[in-house]
C-alpha cells in the first residue's frame, strides 16, 4: 500500500483556495502511476462553488496522462451551476476504479458531498483536508478546528487526515512548510487526525524531505496556472 | 509567519479597503466578484464595519451614497452587468460629489455574457457609464500587490476630490491568488469632511445637504464648470502607467490589466530574440496617461493595443497618438485569454519580420 492512501477514495476538501485542486490532480497522477497502466484513475470535480482554475479546465490534458476527469458536459462545463453528473455515484461504486474527489472549497463546497453520503460508508474513503496556513481564515489551529468541524457537519463525512499545503506560490520556502506542519502538528493533538502528507513543488521537495523525515511528500506539478506563466514544471511524482 | 498573505484577487481588494479605513459594504451576488462581499460579510464585524447585502445592485449603490454622504469610507462591488444596473446611482454620486470606491470584476458580456474575464466594459467605465458630464478615476491593476496598494490609494484620491473612484479589474484578477503584503501607504494631506451630513452638532449648526438636483440652469451650469474644473486638475495630478522596456522600443504594445501580464510575457520572449518592444500600461485609464505616450513617441514607430475586446482602449490610444504613427489592434472576446504566443505573432507581423 502507498503511504499517501489507505482506500480507493480519496476525497480532498479544505478552505477555497488552499490547493485542493493541484492536489487532488497530482494525487490522481501519483495513483496512476502506483497502479500502472491499466489502472482507471478518476479524478471527480464537484467544485460548484469556484468558477476558474477547475480539475475540468484539464480535462484533455489529463485524459492523456490517463485520468479520467468526471464533469459536468458541454455548456455546464463553463457555468458555476450545482450541476453534477450522473456517472460520480458509478465510479464511488466501481471498485476497479481508483477515485479522487476534487471537493470545492469552504463548507459551502463540502455541501455537494451530503448527497454522495450513502455511497461512501465510513471507512471506506480517505477524506484529507487541505491546508494553507498562509491563507486567511486558516491562520491558526483554532480556526482549522471550526474549518474541520463546519465541513464535517455539511458533508456529513468524516475528515481523516491533513495535508500540509504551506505555500506562497512562487516565494515558498521548505521553512514555510516547517512552520506550517507545527501547526498542523498541534491539530494533530487536538483532532487525533494525522497529516497524511505535505505538498510542494519537486525544486523544494528534497529540502522539504530532510526536514520532515517522517511525514511523505506528495511533489506538485502546477496544473493551475495563470495565462502568463512560461513553462510547466509536471511532477505528479511521489 | 511571514508578512505575505497568499489570497484571491477578490480577498485582497476587500482585506486592502478594510485597511484603508473602509467600514460599510453594500453589495449583490455576481460571479466573478462573489467572494469580495463573502469576504466583507465576514470581516468588517470584525472591525466593528457593518456589510449589507442588498435587495439589488440598485439598492447598494445608493445605500453606498447614503453611507459617502455621512461622511463614512464606503466600498461596493459587482460585475458587468451588475454595474450596468448601478450607473443611475454612480452618476448621482458624481453629482452630489460623494467620495466611494467601486469595483467592476468585468466578465464576458454584452448582456449576462458569460463568467469568463473580459475587458469589454472600458467604455463604460471612462467615458461615463451613467449620464450627465461626469468623470470617474478608474484605476486598473495588473497584479494583486498594485490590486492592494490602489485600492488604499483609490480611497485617498476619492476623498481629496470628492468623487467616486472605480476599480476595474477583470475576472483573472478577481479569481487568481498571489502573495500580498498589506504595507504602510504614504497617506495624502485630505481636506477634513466638512461638508458630510453628521448632524447640526457637528458643524456649527449650520445645513449640510447632499443632493445632485440643481433645478436653476444657471446654477447646474456653474455646478458644472467647478466639476469639470475639478476633472481638470485630476487629469494633471493622477496619470499612472508603467513603461517597460520603452527607452529603444521600436514598437509599443498598450494594454491593461491582466492582459498587460500576457503581454509582458511576449515581450520577454520577443526582446530574447532581439526585437525592440515596448510595454505601455496605463494604470489610470482615466485620467488617460497622456504624459506617458510623450515619452515613448520619440522612438516609437508603431503602437500595438491588446484588449480582452473588441477594440476600446484603442481610440483612446489613437487620440492621444493623433496620427503620428499608426495604431494597430488585437483583441479577443467572449472569455477568450490572449496567449503571449498570439500577441508576439502580431507583433512580427506589424514588424515585417517573416
Amino acid at each position: 500500500m502507498n503511504s499517501l492512501w489507505h482506500h480507493r477514495v480519496s476525497i480532498i476538501t479544505g478552505s477555497y483556495g488552499s490547493g485542493k485542486t493541484e492536489v487532488a490532480i497530482n494525487l490522481s497522477l501519483a495513483k496512476r502511476s502506483f497502479y500502472g497502466n491499466e489502472a482507471i484513475v478518476s479524478l471527480i470535480d464537484v467544485d460548484i462553488v469556484n468558477l476558474y482554475f477547475r480539475s475540468r479546465d484539464k480535462f484533455e490534458e489529463l485524459a492523456k496522462r490517463g485520468i479520467h476527469v468526471i464533469a459536468p458536459a458541454g455548456d455546464l462545463r463553463h457555468a458555476d451551476l450545482p450541476a453534477l453528473p450522473a456517472s460520480i455515484s458509478g465510479s464511488l461504486h466501481d471498485t476497479q476504479q481508483q477515485v479522487v474527489l476534487d471537493v470545492g472549497g469552504d463548507p459551502a463546497g463540502a455541501t455537494v458531498l451530503g448527497r454522495y453520503q450513502a455511497d461512501l460508508p465510513e471507512g471506506s474513503y480517505d477524506m484529507i483536508l487541505v491546508v494553507n496556513p498562509y491563507r486567511p481564515y486558516t491562520d491558526n489551529v483554532d480556526a482549522m478546528q471550526r474549518l474541520i468541524s463546519a465541513i464535517e457537519s455539511k458533508s456529513r463525512l468524516r475528515i481523516t487526515a491533513l495535508c500540509n499545503n504551506s505555500n506562497l506560490m512562487g516565494f515558498t520556502t521548505p521553512e514555510d512548510l516547517l512552520r506550517g506542519q507545527d501547526l498542523l502538528g498541534e491539530l494533530e493533538v487536538r483532532t487525533g487526525l494525522p497529516t497524511a502528507f505535505v505538498s510542494c513543488v519537486p525544486a523544494i521537495a528534497p529540502a522539504v524531505s530532510v526536514m520532515l523525515p517522517n511525514v511523505p511528500v506528495l511533489q506538485l506539478g502546477l496544473y493551475m496556472l495563470p495565462p502568463w506563466a512560461t513553462g510547466n514544471n509536471y511532477a505528479g511524482e511521489v | 509567519m511571514k508578512q505575505r498573505v497568499l489570497m484571491k484577487g477578490n480577498e485582497a481588494i476587500a482585506e486592502a479597503a478594510i485597511r484603508a479605513g473602509c467600514r460599510f459594504f453594500f453589495g449583490y451576488p455576481i460571479t466573478p466578484q462573489n467572494e469580495l462581499p463573502e469576504y466583507m460579510s465576514r470581516r468588517l464585524p470584525e472591525v466593528g464595519g457593518t456589510f449589507v447585502q442588498a435587495e439589488s445592485e440598485v439598492s447598494a449603490i445608493n445605500m453606498v451614497y447614503g453611507a459617502a454622504g455621512a461622511g463614512a469610507r464606503v466600498m461596493t462591488s459587482s460585475s458587468s452587468p451588475g454595474i450596468s444596473l448601478k450607473q443611475e446611482g454612480i452618476s448621482y454620486m458624481a453629482g452630489a460629489q460623494l467620495p466611494a470606491v467601486i469595483v467592476n470584476i468585468v466578465r464576458g458580456g454584452p448582456g449576462l455574457g458569460s463568467i469568463q474575464p473580459g475587458q469589454g466594459d472600458y467604455f463604460q467605465s471612462v467615458k461615463g457609464g451613467g449620464h450627465g458630464d461626469y468623470r470617474l478615476v478608474v484605476l486598473a491593476p495588473a497584479n494583486l500587490q498594485e490590486a492592494v496598494d490602489l485600492v488604499t490609494e483609490a480611497f485617498d484620491i476619492a476623498d481629496l476630490y470628492r468623487n467616486p473612484v472605480l476599480i476595474l479589474g477583470d475576472g483573472l484578477l478577481g479569481q487568481m491568488m498571489e502573495p500580498v503584503e498589506f504595507r504602510q501607504s504614504t497617506p495624502r494631506e485630505l481636506p477634513a469632511k466638512d461638508w458630510a451630513t453628521t448632524g447640526l452638532c457637528n458643524h456649527n449648526g449650520q445645513k449640510n445637504v447632499i443632493n445632485s438636483l440643481v433645478l436653476h440652469a444657471i446654477d447646474l451650469e456653474a455646478h458644472n464648470i467647478h466639476l469639470q474644473e475639478k476633472y481638470a486638475l485630476i487629469k494633471v495630478a493622477e496619470q499612472k502607467a508603467e513603461l517597460l522596456h520603452c527607452d529603444d522600443a521600436e514598437l509599443v504594445v498598450v494594454a491593461y490589466g491582466s492582459t498587460a501580464r500576457i503581454v509582458k510575457t511576449a515581450i520577454a520572449q520577443l526582446r530574447d530574440q532581439g526585437h525592440r518592444v515596448g510595454l505601455l500600461r496605463p494604470i489610470s485609464l482615466w485620467p488617460f496617461p497622456e504624459d506617458a505616450f510623450a515619452k515613448v513617441m520619440p522612438v516609437a514607430k508603431d503602437f500595438l493595443c491588446v484588449e480582452m475586446s473588441a477594440g476600446q482602449m484603442v481610440e483612446d490610444v489613437k487620440l492621444v497618438v493623433n496620427g503620428a504613427r499608426p495604431v494597430h489592434f488585437y483583441g479577443r472576446m467572449g472569455g477568450i485569454v490572449p496567449t503571449p504566443n498570439e500577441i508576439a505573432t502580431q507583433v512580427l507581423q506589424i514588424m515585417g519580420v517573416k
